[in-house]
Protein backbone atom coordinates (compact mmCIF):
# COMPACT_ATOMS: atom_id res chain seq x y z
CA UNK A 1 0.00 0.00 0.00
CA UNK A 2 0.94 3.40 -0.78
CA UNK A 3 2.25 5.60 2.49
CA UNK A 4 0.30 8.38 0.93
CA UNK A 5 -3.07 6.41 1.41
CA UNK A 6 -2.50 7.70 4.75
CA UNK A 7 -2.97 11.06 4.42
CA UNK A 8 -6.73 11.18 5.46
CA UNK A 9 -6.28 9.11 8.24
CA UNK A 10 -3.31 10.90 9.53
CA UNK A 11 -5.18 14.51 8.51
CA UNK A 12 -8.07 13.18 10.48
CA UNK A 13 -6.25 11.89 13.62
CA UNK A 14 -4.19 14.90 14.23
CA UNK A 15 -7.79 16.89 13.93
CA UNK A 16 -9.13 14.65 16.92
CA UNK A 17 -6.21 14.94 19.14
CA UNK A 18 -6.11 18.88 19.06
CA UNK A 19 -9.44 18.23 20.97
CA UNK A 20 -8.20 15.97 23.24
CA UNK A 21 -8.35 17.20 26.77
CA UNK A 22 -5.36 19.84 27.75
CA UNK A 23 -3.85 19.66 31.50
CA UNK A 24 -6.04 22.81 32.56
CA UNK A 25 -8.87 20.72 31.38
CA UNK A 26 -7.72 17.77 34.08
CA UNK A 27 -7.15 20.52 36.67
CA UNK A 28 -10.54 21.85 36.61
CA UNK A 29 -11.97 18.31 36.30
CA UNK A 30 -10.74 17.31 39.40
CA UNK A 31 -11.83 20.46 40.80
CA UNK A 32 -15.54 19.28 40.24
CA UNK A 33 -17.88 18.01 43.22
CA UNK A 34 -19.97 16.05 41.79
CA UNK A 35 -20.01 13.78 38.24
CA UNK A 36 -23.10 15.68 37.06
CA UNK A 37 -20.84 19.02 36.62
CA UNK A 38 -18.00 16.81 35.45
CA UNK A 39 -19.82 15.10 32.49
CA UNK A 40 -21.35 18.60 31.70
CA UNK A 41 -18.19 19.89 31.61
CA UNK A 42 -16.77 16.86 29.23
CA UNK A 43 -20.00 17.18 27.37
CA UNK A 44 -18.60 20.84 26.45
CA UNK A 45 -15.13 19.56 25.45
CA UNK A 46 -17.07 17.45 22.87
CA UNK A 47 -16.08 13.92 24.84
CA UNK A 48 -19.98 12.84 23.91
CA UNK A 49 -22.65 14.27 21.94
CA UNK A 50 -25.25 11.72 23.78
CA UNK A 51 -27.45 11.87 26.68
CA UNK A 52 -25.08 9.79 28.68
CA UNK A 53 -25.42 10.53 32.41
CA UNK A 54 -23.73 7.91 34.29
CA UNK A 55 -19.89 7.09 34.38
CA UNK A 56 -19.82 3.84 32.79
CA UNK A 57 -22.22 4.98 30.00
CA UNK A 58 -19.91 8.18 29.05
CA UNK A 59 -16.90 5.95 29.33
CA UNK A 60 -18.03 3.32 26.96
CA UNK A 61 -19.77 5.91 24.26
CA UNK A 62 -16.14 7.51 24.28
CA UNK A 63 -14.65 4.22 23.49
CA UNK A 64 -16.80 3.63 21.02
CA UNK A 65 -16.31 6.88 19.43
CA UNK A 66 -12.84 6.49 19.37
CA UNK A 67 -12.82 2.73 17.43
CA UNK A 68 -15.63 4.25 15.03
CA UNK A 69 -12.99 7.07 14.20
CA UNK A 70 -10.26 4.49 13.50
CA UNK A 71 -12.72 2.17 11.72
CA UNK A 72 -13.60 5.14 9.47
CA UNK A 73 -10.49 6.53 9.07
CA UNK A 74 -7.97 3.64 8.26
CA UNK A 75 -7.22 2.52 5.01
CA UNK A 76 -6.47 -1.21 5.61
CA UNK A 77 -9.01 -2.24 8.56
CA UNK A 78 -6.75 -5.88 8.93
CA UNK A 79 -4.03 -2.92 10.71
CA UNK A 80 -6.77 -1.92 13.53
CA UNK A 81 -5.83 -5.80 14.56
CA UNK A 82 -2.82 -4.99 16.89
CA UNK A 83 -4.50 -2.58 18.67
CA UNK A 84 -7.64 -4.84 20.01
CA UNK A 85 -4.91 -7.52 20.11
CA UNK A 86 -5.30 -7.72 24.13
CA UNK A 87 -8.83 -7.33 24.29
CA UNK A 88 -8.89 -10.21 21.54
CA UNK A 89 -7.22 -12.60 24.30
CA UNK A 90 -8.86 -11.36 27.35
CA UNK A 91 -11.60 -12.26 25.81
CA UNK A 92 -10.52 -15.72 25.32
CA UNK A 93 -9.93 -15.88 28.71
CA UNK A 94 -13.29 -14.40 29.52
CA UNK A 95 -14.89 -17.65 26.72
CA UNK A 96 -12.81 -20.28 28.69
CA UNK A 97 -14.28 -19.21 31.86
CA UNK A 98 -17.99 -18.57 30.54
CA UNK A 99 -17.86 -22.16 29.08
CA UNK A 100 -17.01 -23.60 31.89
CA UNK A 101 -19.12 -22.17 34.27
CA UNK A 102 -22.08 -21.94 31.87
CA UNK A 103 -22.18 -18.07 32.15
CA UNK A 104 -23.42 -15.63 29.33
CA UNK A 105 -20.11 -14.82 27.22
CA UNK A 106 -21.98 -11.57 26.47
CA UNK A 107 -21.56 -9.36 29.36
CA UNK A 108 -17.95 -10.68 29.34
CA UNK A 109 -16.52 -9.23 26.26
CA UNK A 110 -14.05 -6.54 25.82
CA UNK A 111 -14.36 -3.89 23.16
CA UNK A 112 -12.71 -3.18 20.65
CA UNK A 113 -12.52 -6.34 19.18
CA UNK A 114 -11.32 -8.14 15.68
CA UNK A 115 -13.88 -10.83 16.73
CA UNK A 116 -17.28 -11.16 15.18
CA UNK A 117 -19.75 -11.01 18.16
CA UNK A 118 -22.90 -11.47 17.01
CA UNK A 119 -21.16 -14.87 15.17
CA UNK A 120 -19.29 -15.58 18.68
CA UNK A 121 -22.00 -17.57 20.77
CA UNK A 122 -22.80 -19.82 18.23
CA UNK A 123 -19.35 -21.03 17.24
CA UNK A 124 -18.73 -21.45 21.64
CA UNK A 125 -21.56 -23.47 21.80
CA UNK A 126 -20.03 -26.08 19.11
CA UNK A 127 -16.74 -24.97 20.67
CA UNK A 128 -15.68 -24.26 17.19
CA UNK A 129 -13.23 -22.55 18.54
CA UNK A 130 -11.14 -21.37 14.76
CA UNK A 131 -14.53 -20.15 13.83
CA UNK A 132 -15.03 -18.12 16.91
CA UNK A 133 -10.91 -16.79 17.22
CA UNK A 134 -9.69 -17.16 13.69
CA UNK A 135 -5.86 -17.01 14.03
CA UNK A 136 -6.55 -17.19 18.21
CA UNK A 137 -8.63 -20.43 17.88
CA UNK A 138 -5.73 -22.63 18.76
CA UNK A 139 -4.82 -20.64 21.75
CA UNK A 140 -8.74 -20.74 22.87
CA UNK A 141 -8.54 -24.28 22.41
CA UNK A 142 -5.42 -25.54 23.73
CA UNK A 143 -6.64 -23.20 26.65
CA UNK A 144 -10.10 -24.67 26.65
CA UNK A 145 -8.84 -28.16 26.95
CA UNK A 146 -5.91 -27.44 29.54
CA UNK A 147 -9.27 -25.97 31.50
CA UNK A 148 -11.28 -29.23 31.45
CA UNK A 149 -8.39 -31.60 31.84
CA UNK A 150 -6.65 -29.65 34.70
CA UNK A 151 -9.09 -27.77 36.13
CA UNK A 152 -6.29 -25.17 36.78
CA UNK A 153 -7.41 -21.62 36.00
CA UNK A 154 -3.98 -20.23 36.21
CA UNK A 155 -2.60 -22.75 33.69
CA UNK A 156 -5.01 -21.66 30.92
CA UNK A 157 -4.34 -17.87 32.05
CA UNK A 158 -0.51 -18.36 31.42
CA UNK A 159 -1.46 -20.29 27.78
CA UNK A 160 -3.45 -17.52 26.76
CA UNK A 161 -0.99 -14.67 28.17
CA UNK A 162 2.06 -16.34 26.98
CA UNK A 163 0.16 -16.50 23.46
CA UNK A 164 -0.58 -12.67 23.70
CA UNK A 165 2.44 -11.91 24.22
CA UNK A 166 4.15 -14.20 21.06
CA UNK A 167 1.70 -12.67 19.05
CA UNK A 168 2.81 -9.18 19.94
CA UNK A 169 6.38 -9.98 19.58
CA UNK A 170 5.76 -11.68 16.22
CA UNK A 171 3.92 -8.68 15.07
CA UNK A 172 6.02 -6.10 16.35
CA UNK A 173 9.08 -8.11 14.34
CA UNK A 174 7.02 -8.43 11.20
CA UNK A 175 5.37 -4.93 11.06
CA UNK A 176 7.54 -2.33 8.26
CA UNK A 177 6.29 0.71 10.45
CA UNK A 178 9.20 1.45 12.86
CA UNK A 179 7.08 3.26 15.43
CA UNK A 180 4.58 0.68 16.01
CA UNK A 181 7.14 -2.21 16.06
CA UNK A 182 8.53 -0.48 18.91
CA UNK A 183 5.40 -0.61 20.81
CA UNK A 184 4.39 -3.93 20.39
CA UNK A 185 7.86 -4.75 21.72
CA UNK A 186 7.20 -2.66 24.54
CA UNK A 187 4.10 -4.32 25.29
CA UNK A 188 5.40 -7.73 25.13
CA UNK A 189 8.20 -6.45 27.21
CA UNK A 190 6.80 -4.80 29.80
CA UNK A 191 4.23 -8.05 29.98
CA UNK A 192 7.04 -10.58 30.14
CA UNK A 193 8.65 -8.08 33.13
CA UNK A 194 5.32 -8.06 35.32
CA UNK A 195 4.84 -11.78 35.18
CA UNK A 196 8.78 -12.25 35.78
CA UNK A 197 8.39 -10.12 38.62
CA UNK A 198 5.18 -11.60 39.45
CA UNK A 199 6.23 -15.11 39.50
CA UNK A 200 9.60 -14.09 41.78
CA UNK A 201 7.43 -12.37 44.39
CA UNK A 202 4.58 -15.46 44.48
CA UNK A 203 7.91 -18.10 44.52
CA UNK A 204 7.06 -19.76 41.20
CA UNK A 205 9.34 -22.89 40.36
CA UNK A 206 11.52 -23.07 37.24
CA UNK A 207 9.15 -24.88 34.73
CA UNK A 208 6.32 -22.36 36.10
CA UNK A 209 8.49 -19.44 34.92
CA UNK A 210 9.88 -20.90 31.69
CA UNK A 211 6.09 -21.24 30.51
CA UNK A 212 4.61 -18.46 31.62
CA UNK A 213 7.41 -15.66 30.09
CA UNK A 214 7.24 -15.52 26.34
CA UNK A 215 9.16 -14.07 23.61
CA UNK A 216 11.11 -10.66 24.19
CA UNK A 217 12.41 -8.06 21.58
CA UNK A 218 14.58 -5.69 23.29
CA UNK A 219 15.16 -7.92 26.33
CA UNK A 220 16.82 -11.09 26.70
CA UNK A 221 14.21 -14.40 27.35
CA UNK A 222 16.80 -16.14 28.58
CA UNK A 223 18.15 -13.93 31.18
CA UNK A 224 15.02 -13.05 32.06
CA UNK A 225 14.22 -16.52 32.82
CA UNK A 226 17.36 -17.17 34.71
CA UNK A 227 17.45 -14.38 36.82
CA UNK A 228 13.53 -14.79 37.77
CA UNK A 229 14.53 -18.06 38.99
CA UNK A 230 17.65 -17.52 40.98
CA UNK A 231 15.10 -15.10 42.72
CA UNK A 232 14.15 -11.05 43.06
CA UNK A 233 17.79 -9.61 43.29
CA UNK A 234 19.14 -11.01 40.53
CA UNK A 235 15.80 -10.18 38.61
CA UNK A 236 16.29 -6.64 39.60
CA UNK A 237 19.80 -6.59 38.67
CA UNK A 238 19.06 -8.00 34.97
CA UNK A 239 16.86 -5.19 34.89
CA UNK A 240 18.88 -2.39 35.50
CA UNK A 241 21.10 -3.19 32.63
CA UNK A 242 17.90 -2.81 30.34
CA UNK A 243 16.16 -0.06 28.94
CA UNK A 244 13.57 -0.88 31.89
CA UNK A 245 15.06 0.17 34.75
CA UNK A 246 13.43 2.84 35.78
CA UNK A 247 9.99 1.10 35.32
CA UNK A 248 11.88 -2.17 37.86
CA UNK A 249 12.39 0.33 40.46
CA UNK A 250 9.06 1.86 40.64
CA UNK A 251 7.22 -1.87 40.68
CA UNK A 252 9.48 -2.04 44.00
CA UNK A 253 7.93 0.39 45.41
CA UNK A 254 4.21 -0.05 43.93
CA UNK A 255 2.71 -2.04 41.18
CA UNK A 256 0.52 0.74 39.88
CA UNK A 257 3.55 3.80 39.74
CA UNK A 258 4.70 0.60 37.45
CA UNK A 259 1.87 0.69 35.61
CA UNK A 260 1.44 4.20 35.30
CA UNK A 261 5.38 4.48 34.28
CA UNK A 262 4.18 1.82 31.58
CA UNK A 263 1.60 3.88 30.22
CA UNK A 264 3.87 7.44 30.03
CA UNK A 265 6.56 5.36 28.53
CA UNK A 266 4.38 3.66 25.48
CA UNK A 267 2.77 7.12 25.02
CA UNK A 268 6.68 8.31 24.52
CA UNK A 269 7.42 5.50 22.00
CA UNK A 270 3.65 6.28 20.01
CA UNK A 271 4.44 9.89 20.12
CA UNK A 272 7.88 9.21 17.90
CA UNK A 273 5.31 9.71 15.23
CA UNK A 274 4.36 13.10 15.53
CA UNK A 275 6.50 14.40 12.76
CA UNK A 276 5.02 11.43 10.37
CA UNK A 277 2.30 12.20 7.93
CA UNK A 278 1.64 9.18 6.19
CA UNK A 279 2.15 5.56 7.76
CA UNK A 280 -0.11 4.12 10.51
CA UNK A 281 2.12 4.82 13.74
CA UNK A 282 -0.19 8.24 14.23
CA UNK A 283 -3.06 6.22 14.60
CA UNK A 284 -1.50 3.85 17.40
CA UNK A 285 -0.29 6.76 18.87
CA UNK A 286 -3.61 8.60 18.84
CA UNK A 287 -5.10 5.24 20.27
CA UNK A 288 -2.99 5.05 22.96
CA UNK A 289 -2.86 8.59 24.09
CA UNK A 290 -7.16 8.58 23.78
CA UNK A 291 -7.47 5.43 25.61
CA UNK A 292 -5.14 6.91 28.34
CA UNK A 293 -7.32 9.66 28.43
CA UNK A 294 -10.31 8.02 28.84
CA UNK A 295 -8.96 6.16 31.75
CA UNK A 296 -7.74 8.81 33.48
CA UNK A 297 -11.08 10.41 33.29
CA UNK A 298 -12.39 7.48 34.55
CA UNK A 299 -10.39 7.02 37.59
CA UNK A 300 -11.38 10.79 38.30
CA UNK A 301 -14.86 10.66 37.68
CA UNK A 302 -14.77 7.65 40.06
CA UNK A 303 -12.72 9.14 42.99
CA UNK A 304 -15.58 12.06 42.46
CA UNK A 305 -18.75 9.94 42.37
CA UNK A 306 -17.13 8.19 45.81
CA UNK A 307 -16.57 11.60 47.40
CA UNK A 308 -19.74 12.87 46.58
CA UNK A 309 -21.66 9.74 48.06
CA UNK A 310 -19.30 10.12 51.23
CA UNK A 311 -20.03 13.64 51.39
CA UNK A 312 -23.56 12.67 51.26
CA UNK A 313 -23.51 10.22 53.54
CA UNK A 314 -22.01 12.27 56.40
CA UNK A 315 -24.29 15.31 56.06
CA UNK A 316 -27.52 12.15 56.35
CA UNK A 317 -25.23 11.36 59.50
CA UNK A 318 -25.18 14.85 60.67
CA UNK A 319 -28.83 15.23 60.29
CA UNK B 1 9.17 9.63 -41.52
CA UNK B 2 8.83 13.10 -43.64
CA UNK B 3 6.93 14.18 -40.20
CA UNK B 4 9.22 12.52 -37.78
CA UNK B 5 10.75 16.02 -36.58
CA UNK B 6 7.01 17.41 -36.07
CA UNK B 7 5.94 14.02 -34.25
CA UNK B 8 9.11 14.40 -32.02
CA UNK B 9 8.00 18.39 -31.27
CA UNK B 10 4.10 16.98 -30.75
CA UNK B 11 5.44 14.65 -28.26
CA UNK B 12 7.44 16.90 -26.28
CA UNK B 13 3.97 18.88 -25.86
CA UNK B 14 2.34 16.05 -25.13
CA UNK B 15 4.64 14.96 -22.34
CA UNK B 16 4.85 18.47 -20.75
CA UNK B 17 1.10 18.59 -20.76
CA UNK B 18 0.78 14.82 -19.49
CA UNK B 19 3.24 14.34 -17.08
CA UNK B 20 2.69 17.79 -15.26
CA UNK B 21 -0.98 17.12 -15.35
CA UNK B 22 -0.30 13.30 -13.94
CA UNK B 23 1.98 15.15 -11.29
CA UNK B 24 -0.43 17.71 -10.37
CA UNK B 25 -3.47 15.50 -10.13
CA UNK B 26 -1.54 13.16 -7.76
CA UNK B 27 0.10 16.04 -5.35
CA UNK B 28 -3.76 17.68 -5.42
CA UNK B 29 -5.43 14.16 -4.71
CA UNK B 30 -2.98 13.48 -1.80
CA UNK B 31 -3.03 16.81 -0.43
CA UNK B 32 -7.13 16.61 -0.76
CA UNK B 33 -7.33 13.58 0.78
CA UNK B 34 -5.70 14.89 3.77
CA UNK B 35 -7.98 17.79 3.61
CA UNK B 36 -10.91 15.74 3.93
CA UNK B 37 -9.49 13.61 6.88
CA UNK B 38 -9.04 17.36 8.50
CA UNK B 39 -12.57 18.75 7.78
CA UNK B 40 -14.79 15.76 8.92
CA UNK B 41 -13.48 16.78 12.54
CA UNK B 42 -12.97 20.48 11.57
CA UNK B 43 -15.31 21.88 8.43
CA UNK B 44 -14.91 25.85 9.57
CA UNK B 45 -11.32 25.43 8.30
CA UNK B 46 -12.10 24.72 4.30
CA UNK B 47 -10.91 27.83 3.13
CA UNK B 48 -7.49 26.92 4.62
CA UNK B 49 -7.03 23.32 3.37
CA UNK B 50 -8.32 24.29 0.06
CA UNK B 51 -5.26 26.81 -0.23
CA UNK B 52 -3.23 24.02 0.33
CA UNK B 53 -4.71 21.82 -1.90
CA UNK B 54 -4.73 24.13 -5.24
CA UNK B 55 -1.31 24.49 -4.52
CA UNK B 56 0.13 21.47 -6.20
CA UNK B 57 -2.05 21.56 -9.30
CA UNK B 58 -0.14 25.03 -10.80
CA UNK B 59 2.63 22.03 -12.39
CA UNK B 60 -0.52 21.24 -14.71
CA UNK B 61 -1.51 24.65 -15.72
CA UNK B 62 3.32 25.27 -16.18
CA UNK B 63 2.61 22.02 -18.30
CA UNK B 64 -0.02 23.00 -19.99
CA UNK B 65 1.80 26.17 -21.01
CA UNK B 66 4.53 24.86 -22.16
CA UNK B 67 2.87 22.61 -24.39
CA UNK B 68 0.77 25.66 -26.02
CA UNK B 69 3.68 27.75 -26.52
CA UNK B 70 5.60 24.77 -28.06
CA UNK B 71 2.27 24.09 -30.10
CA UNK B 72 2.51 27.82 -31.32
CA UNK B 73 6.47 27.93 -32.43
CA UNK B 74 5.41 25.16 -34.27
CA UNK B 75 2.63 26.34 -36.26
CA UNK B 76 0.35 23.56 -35.51
CA UNK B 77 -2.02 26.06 -33.24
CA UNK B 78 -2.03 28.19 -36.42
CA UNK B 79 -3.08 25.27 -38.70
CA UNK B 80 0.20 25.36 -41.00
CA UNK B 81 2.53 23.24 -38.69
CA UNK B 82 6.03 23.88 -39.77
CA UNK B 83 8.54 21.34 -41.47
CA UNK B 84 10.52 20.40 -38.97
CA UNK B 85 13.85 18.02 -39.29
CA UNK B 86 14.07 15.36 -36.74
CA UNK B 87 16.77 16.64 -35.00
CA UNK B 88 14.72 20.45 -34.81
CA UNK B 89 11.55 17.98 -33.50
CA UNK B 90 14.02 16.49 -30.64
CA UNK B 91 15.48 19.66 -29.92
CA UNK B 92 11.57 20.41 -28.86
CA UNK B 93 10.77 17.34 -27.03
CA UNK B 94 14.05 18.26 -25.28
CA UNK B 95 13.14 21.73 -24.37
CA UNK B 96 9.82 20.49 -23.23
CA UNK B 97 11.11 17.91 -20.90
CA UNK B 98 12.19 20.11 -18.05
CA UNK B 99 8.62 20.99 -17.51
CA UNK B 100 7.22 17.44 -18.11
CA UNK B 101 9.99 15.53 -15.59
CA UNK B 102 10.07 18.42 -12.75
CA UNK B 103 6.93 19.34 -13.40
CA UNK B 104 5.78 15.85 -12.14
CA UNK B 105 8.24 14.99 -9.30
CA UNK B 106 7.61 18.65 -7.31
CA UNK B 107 3.53 18.55 -7.86
CA UNK B 108 4.15 15.01 -5.74
CA UNK B 109 6.23 15.99 -3.50
CA UNK B 110 4.60 19.19 -2.99
CA UNK B 111 1.36 17.15 -2.53
CA UNK B 112 3.24 15.51 0.60
CA UNK B 113 4.27 18.55 1.87
CA UNK B 114 0.97 19.66 1.64
CA UNK B 115 -0.70 17.41 2.99
CA UNK B 116 1.71 16.91 5.83
CA UNK B 117 0.95 20.94 6.24
CA UNK B 118 -2.76 20.04 6.56
CA UNK B 119 -1.75 17.61 9.42
CA UNK B 120 0.23 20.46 11.07
CA UNK B 121 -3.08 22.92 10.77
CA UNK B 122 -5.30 19.77 11.70
CA UNK B 123 -3.67 20.51 15.44
CA UNK B 124 -3.08 24.53 15.07
CA UNK B 125 -4.70 26.50 12.37
CA UNK B 126 -2.46 29.54 13.07
CA UNK B 127 0.19 27.23 11.33
CA UNK B 128 -1.45 27.91 8.17
CA UNK B 129 1.14 30.50 6.28
CA UNK B 130 4.00 28.38 7.79
CA UNK B 131 2.27 25.73 6.17
CA UNK B 132 1.87 27.38 2.86
CA UNK B 133 4.95 28.43 2.75
CA UNK B 134 6.57 24.76 3.08
CA UNK B 135 4.61 24.11 0.26
CA UNK B 136 5.60 27.11 -2.00
CA UNK B 137 9.13 26.02 -1.46
CA UNK B 138 8.88 22.82 -3.68
CA UNK B 139 7.20 25.18 -6.32
CA UNK B 140 10.68 27.18 -6.87
CA UNK B 141 11.65 24.21 -8.85
CA UNK B 142 8.89 23.89 -11.35
CA UNK B 143 9.19 27.79 -11.54
CA UNK B 144 12.21 27.26 -12.80
CA UNK B 145 11.93 24.19 -14.86
CA UNK B 146 8.88 26.47 -16.60
CA UNK B 147 11.53 28.98 -17.29
CA UNK B 148 14.17 27.07 -19.27
CA UNK B 149 11.25 25.02 -21.07
CA UNK B 150 10.30 28.13 -22.40
CA UNK B 151 13.35 29.89 -22.91
CA UNK B 152 14.40 26.76 -25.01
CA UNK B 153 11.00 26.42 -26.82
CA UNK B 154 11.86 30.12 -27.55
CA UNK B 155 15.46 30.03 -28.89
CA UNK B 156 14.70 26.93 -31.61
CA UNK B 157 15.70 27.79 -34.75
CA UNK B 158 12.46 26.85 -36.92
Amino acid sequence: MRDTNYAYCVARVRAAESKMLSEDDFSRLKGFKNTFEAIRFLKEKGWTSSDKDNIREVISFEKENLWKLLNESVPDKNELGVLCTLNDFFNIKAAVKCLLTDTPFENYIMMPTTLDVALLKDNLLKRDFYAAFKDKGETAEKAYNTAVKSESGQSTEIIIDRAAIDYMARYGENIDDKVTSKVCSFISDTSNIKIALRCVLTGKDESFINEAIGLCRSLSREKLVASAIKGKDELYAYLDTTAYKDGAKLFEKSFSDFEKWCDERLIEIASESRYTSFSFSPVCCYYYKKLTEIKNVNMILSIISAFSESVERQGEADV
Amino acid sequence: MNNLGLFFAILGAAFAAGFAGIGSARGVGIAGEAGAGLLTEKPELFGKVLILQILPGTQGLYGFIVALLLLNRIGLIGGTPAMLTWSQGLTFFAAAMPMAIAGYFSAVYQGRVAASAVSMIAKDSSQTAKGMTLSALVETYAVLALLVSILAVFNIAV
